[in-house]
């Protein structure tokens, strides 16, 4: 497993390396503008509304790369590099979807602990006073807010990573075949319900100046909370299809 | 004596392409069998399906001791690929290190000997997305044939090769095998590899239309296999330009 992991998470490095570095450096230079002034919009509401756009691009480019890698990996001849190996593929594919979840998670993480440090330490000493006193005295509806969102990226993983998985070590047939077919469905559609509510990070600034903010970000709210909980369900039945991807291995010749 | 590998009615069917219509394919122990055939004969189908990269649509593949098919049947196969396999971003070291952690029956002896006569040892520490297309050609050849096992299946090992290179490439497959062990070389380039070719099987459509052991096919014809292989397709009426 070790092998495995060793070449997955290189892979996964050199997918995603380039657009988080891309991701991270517009980011940073916007935050940087927006702090000193020189953008129109506040400062804060810069950074934080970057940050939720920065996230947004990034989880959805690594999506469309994802999709893509899968596809290139049924389709073309860099599938058989692992297909060949006298190693269960299913370990390989294991290793892919962890070293995909851990680099995202530590991709994403970097990218908000860095957005507040930044424009905080950018904003002053008083922004820090500002900010642990909020986390001091943060209410239930606020731990929410954060609990929601790190639910909402959690399960955004999670659901491509099981997507993933299934179209990985089925070669996309499963989707296709009765009665499997309802799942890629109910799965594209989770898929688009889960894009949509990334949205709402685009827009819970919003809410401060607008009506309208206010309506999207209750709406969307809701939306990702029905995303979240769902895709957690289904991400623990994808660790339940993990678990028993070794019995089915010989079935499904990976 | 016993088959490394028995093929009976294999199909392969990509919705209303046939690429394998019922081939039957037997490969003896220590034998360098040529799947001859033109453009779309389903010649890299099959390979596919033994390999198991590609899952038949009917008939039976047999492999060595019975083993089945995925893992077990893989440790006994070593497949040679008409196209690179490895991210652009490894360098060609990685490659072999990736072989030798992957592969248990990779030995590090055969490696350097193949390193040696595809003359790659300049280019150790090159990425693979540098190589020319002969110099992958190589490469891969090199890799299949580091793993010591029982079935080598190279697809188009000659493709986009110089001359010389392919003097090389043959050389090395004459080196390498091991004891026992067979090649199922398949190719439309005959000529080049006539003389190393114990038996063939030439395949359309994806049907084996035409098998035989090459001594005595050119006895009994009094012609080359080459100078056979175009008969038989030009009668076929098939697609060889």
């Amino acid at each position: 497993m070790k092998i495995q992991f060793k070449y997955a998470f290189l892979t996964a490095l050199h997918t995603r390396g380039f657009v988080f570095a891309a991701v991270s450096l517009v980011m940073i230079t916007f935050i940087v503008l927006g702090s000193m002034g020189l953008l129109p919009m506040a400062a804060h509401i810069t950074a934080v509304s970057l940050g939720g756009v920065g996230i947004a691009v990034m989880l959805m480019v690594n999506m469309i790369s994802d999709i893509s890698i899968t596809n290139r990996l049924y389709s073309s001849q860099k599938a058989y590099l692992y297909a060949l190996t006298p190693m269960p593929r299913w370990k390989y594919l294991l290793a892919s979807c962890v070293a995909r979840v851990i680099l995202d998670v530590v991709t994403t993480a970097v990218v908000i602990i860095g957005e507040v440090w930044l424009s905080l330490n950018l904003a002053g000493v008083a922004a820090w006073d500002e900010f642990w006193r909020a986390i001091r005295y943060a209410n239930v509806l606020d731990v929410m807010y954060v609990v929601l969102f790190a639910l909402l990226i959690l399960s955004g993983f999670i659901f491509l990573t099981v997507l993933d998985f299934f179209w990985y070590a089925t070669r996309g047939s499963i989707f296709f075949k009765k009665p499997l077919s309802w799942l890629w469905a109910f799965l594209l559609c989770l898929g688009c319900l889960y894009v949509v509510s990334l949205s709402w990070l685009i827009l819970a600034p919003l809410a401060t100046i607008s009506r309208w903010g206010i309506f999207f970000t209750v709406t969307l709210n809701g939306a990702a909370g029905i995303a979240a909980c769902t895709l957690l369900i289904l991400g623990a039945a994808a660790a339940l299809f993990i678990l028993t991807a070794k019995l089915t291995e010989r079935r499904l010749n990976i | 004596m016993t088959p490394i590998l028995e093929i009976k009615g294999l199909e392969k069917h990509f919705g209303s392409c046939h690429a394998l219509n019922g081939a039957d394919l037997t490969i003896n122990a220590g034998q360098i069998i040529g799947l001859l055939g033109p453009n779309a004969s389903g010649k890299t189908t099959l390979l596919k399906t033994i390999a198991g990269l590609l899952q038949p649509t009917g008939g039976e593949v047999r492999y060595y001791e019975n083993a089945a098919p995925g893992p077990e049947a893989r440790k006994t196969i070593a497949f040679c690929p008409d196209t690179m396999t490895f991210p652009n971003w490894m360098k060609v070291c990685d490659a072999f290190i990736f072989y030798r952690e992957f592969y248990p029956d990779y030995s590090q002896e055969r490696a350097d000997r193949l390193i040696e006569i595809l003359e790659l040892k300049s280019l150790k520490n090159a990425k693979i997305r540098s190589l020319s297309k002969g110099m992958k050609e190589r490469l891969v050849l090199a890799l299949t044939f580091s793993r010591n096992t029982k079935l080598y299946l190279l697809d188009e090992p000659l493709d986009g090769i110089d001359p010389v290179g392919k003097t090389k490439v043959i050389d090395a497959i004459l080196a390498m095998l091991p004891e026992g062990a067979s090649t199922l070389i398949s190719t439309h380039l005959v000529k080049d590899t006539e003389r190393i070719l114990d038996s063939v099987y030439f395949l359309s459509k994806g049907k084996v239309i035409f098998s035989g052991n090459c001594d005595v096919i050119r006895e009994e014809n009094a012609k080359t296999v080459e100078q056979v292989y175009l008969e038989v397709f030009i009668k076929e009426g098939g697609t060889y330009q």
